[in-house]
């Protein structure tokens, strides 16, 4: 998979300030979560598809349940991995116009990019939220849950998000204005 | 569509992730309909069975390339094919073909055989831009040769059977092995790369039984998946078994290192399938604007020709390909090319080898081409070096990919002979 650095700045630490240092250690912590969880859902993942295979040629019976659980756990770890990816910087992007930039100008287009990604992912907030409302009396079948389950992945996912462009803007804003006094 | 296209260009061209411009541009045409269409058309993309093969594959690949099988594999090339003139360079490509065959992912493969083959050409008197480009043009095999993660995605995308795309590839990525070896071969000569004395049957046949192991997990895969007894994704999940054994029984892999590759392949599943999903979003926008429908129009209005229509798809993808990945790359087109070649009579599956196959020379070509970049940092040379020692491969490739457009039968009479 192509991996690139998403140009606005990936794998923020706190420079300076103790609210900056705050928020990055929040978002450290939630970092963290998140990547336990995807380790944990990857495995689940796997483990029931193997059920499946197993099931169907062992015990001549393949779990409905399973091919389910392992839909909804690629929809999970996908949209918690964004999140993840978010702080990481590690999205795919293409990025040869800000490369192409002065240094400056180049700060200016990160803050824009930071604020419309910002605004994307509070849509996606909403999006999520009032996708989940309207499903929370459907059934999943196999599963026997709420199919709101599945959807609870997108408000989540974002509300990591748009912690770690908070926290991202904070200090692109910062070494902006650093820029300019200098 | 005018709103939808501004909004995707000025969010690319800000550097936002690819998935975030999608999403907007479909948020844009989106009109006054409720945002929730949005998560619904996001979630319902990712929630199918045959895109859960995508993170086992990635898995699987972590995993084998923990192994350490990697180093058996390129032994066993150089084994057979290191006799000849640019031997090292032929085993580079030999290797890359039973890799595709591991880790279906271009990148993984380059940086793989790059690490290993880069450094050992170098000791040997290849130039290092040679070294880098023969090791990127065959990584580039990845995605071609089954499994290839990019088929699953244009499988679930499209709508044409995974399985059956990846038998399409065999003959293509075989084909591309070939072209790249004959270019290697031809290098070398001119440049005098070095000869290796011949290593005897009992060494090759210890070599062999070292790499048996990983040169088993193809076939795994694909006799599973073309004989019935698998789907695409058990036949991903019993291949991480495999691979699971396999690097555990090596002691190379501790539980800690097994832990830190399901975390890799879960970011790396995301990364991915997350432009799938904002993709499909903006596809459903795109489809409620009627913008293929008027695509499809708009080209049999003006290209009656479908060979001069395959041309121009094939133009549109290289230039695609040079600047986005090609996961990337792929789902931003499928949308869009499937009806085109649905209306020109261009059979699915020779559109899914043509587009991943197209894709995957971005790799190859300025100015992002990414393998290029990675073989760059290994061998300690320029991009620019990388890029012109790669034209050579890069036109080979080209002729491969001009086969299999204008003679069908090059991808399909394999799929068809086994009842796809």
């Amino acid at each position: 998979m192509e991996l690139t650095g998403d140009g606005t700045g990936g794998q923020a630490t706190a420079p300076a300030g103790p609210r900056i240092f705050m928020l990055s250690r929040i978002a450290d912590v939630v970092q963290e979560i998140l990547s336990v969880l995807i380790g944990v859902g990857m495995l689940v993942l796997f483990g029931s598809v193997i059920v499946q295979v197993g099931g169907r040629y062992l015990f001549q019976y393949a779990p409905v349940w399973s091919e389910v659980l392992a839909g909804y756990l690629v929809v999970w770890v996908s949209f918690l991995g964004t999140a993840w990816l978010t702080r990481a910087g590690l999205h795919l992007t293409v990025s040869l116009v800000p490369d192409a930039l002065g240094r400056r100008m180049q700060m200016v287009v990160e803050l824009v990019g930071l604020g419309t990604f910002c605004a994307f992912a509070g849509a996606m907030l909403v999006a999520g939220l009032e996708q989940y409302e309207l499903t929370i009396p459907m059934m999943s079948f196999g599963l026997d849950i709420s199919a709101s389950w599945l959807y609870l992945s997108v408000p989540v996912s974002a509300a990591c998000i748009l912690l770690f462009l908070l926290e991202r803007l904070a200090i692109a804003a910062m070494r902006l204005a650093r820029e300019v006094r200098r | 569509m005018i709103g939808m296209s501004a909004a995707l260009l000025f969010a690319l061209a800000i550097g936002i992730p690819i998935f975030a411009a999608l999403g907007l541009a479909g948020w844009v045409g989106l009109g006054g309909l409720p945002l929730s269409v949005m998560a619904e058309q996001m979630v319902s993309a990712l929630d199918s069975f045959p895109l859960v093969a995508v993170p086992l594959f990635l898995l699987m690949g972590h995993l084998m390339t923990h192994s350490g099988i990697a180093t058996t594999i390129v032994s066993l090339a150089n084994a057979v094919l290191g006799r000849f003139r640019g031997g090292l360079a032929l085993s580079n490509i030999g290797a890359g073909v039973f890799f595709a065959g591991i880790s279906g992912s271009a990148v993984a493969d380059t940086t793989a055989l790059g690490a290993i083959l880069v450094p050992a050409m170098k000791r040997e008197g290849y130039g290092g831009g040679f070294a880098g480009a023969v090791t990127a043009a065959s990584g580039a095999l990845g995605p071609i040769i089954p499994p290839s993660i990019l088929m699953v995605l244009y499988g679930v995308q499209s709508g044409t059977s995974i399985e059956a795309l990846f038998v399409a590839g065999v003959t293509p990525g075989l084909a591309m092995a070939l072209a790249l070896a004959i270019i290697a071969r031809i290098i070398a000569g001119r440049r005098r790369y070095p000869v290796h004395p011949p290593i005897g049957l009992q060494e090759t046949a210890r070599r062999f039984v070292h790499a048996l192991p990983g040169l088993c997990l193809p076939l795994i895969i694909v006799v599973g998946i073309v004989s019935g007894i698998f789907t695409v994704t058990e036949s991903a999940a019993v291949a991480v078994l495999y691979a699971l054994i396999l690097a555990l029984g090596s002691r190379r892999s501790s539980a800690r290192d097994i832990w830190r590759l399901l975390k890799e392949s879960g970011t790396e599943t995301a990364a991915v399938l997350i432009v799938i999903a904002a993709s499909a979003f903006l596809a459903w926008s795109l489809t409620r604007s009627q913008v293929p429908q008027t695509l499809v129009a708009f080209a049999q209005a003006h290209v009656s020709d479908p060979n001069l229509m395959l041309l121009v798809i094939n133009i549109l993808l290289i230039v695609v390909g040079m600047f986005f990945a090609p996961a990337a790359g792929l789902v931003v087109v499928t949308p869009l090319l499937a009806p085109i070649g649905q209306a020109y009579g261009i059979d699915p599956l020779q559109l899914g080898v043509m587009i991943v196959f197209n894709l995957n020379l971005g790799l190859l070509t300025p100015p992002v081409g990414i393998s290029l970049m990675i073989t760059a940092r290994i061998a300690g040379t320029s991009y620019g070096e990388q890029v012109r020692e790669a034209m050579p491969f890069f036109a080979a490739s080209l002729a491969v990919l001009a086969v299999m457009t204008y003679w069908p039968g090059f991808v399909l009479a394999l799929p068809r002979a086994l009842g796809f």
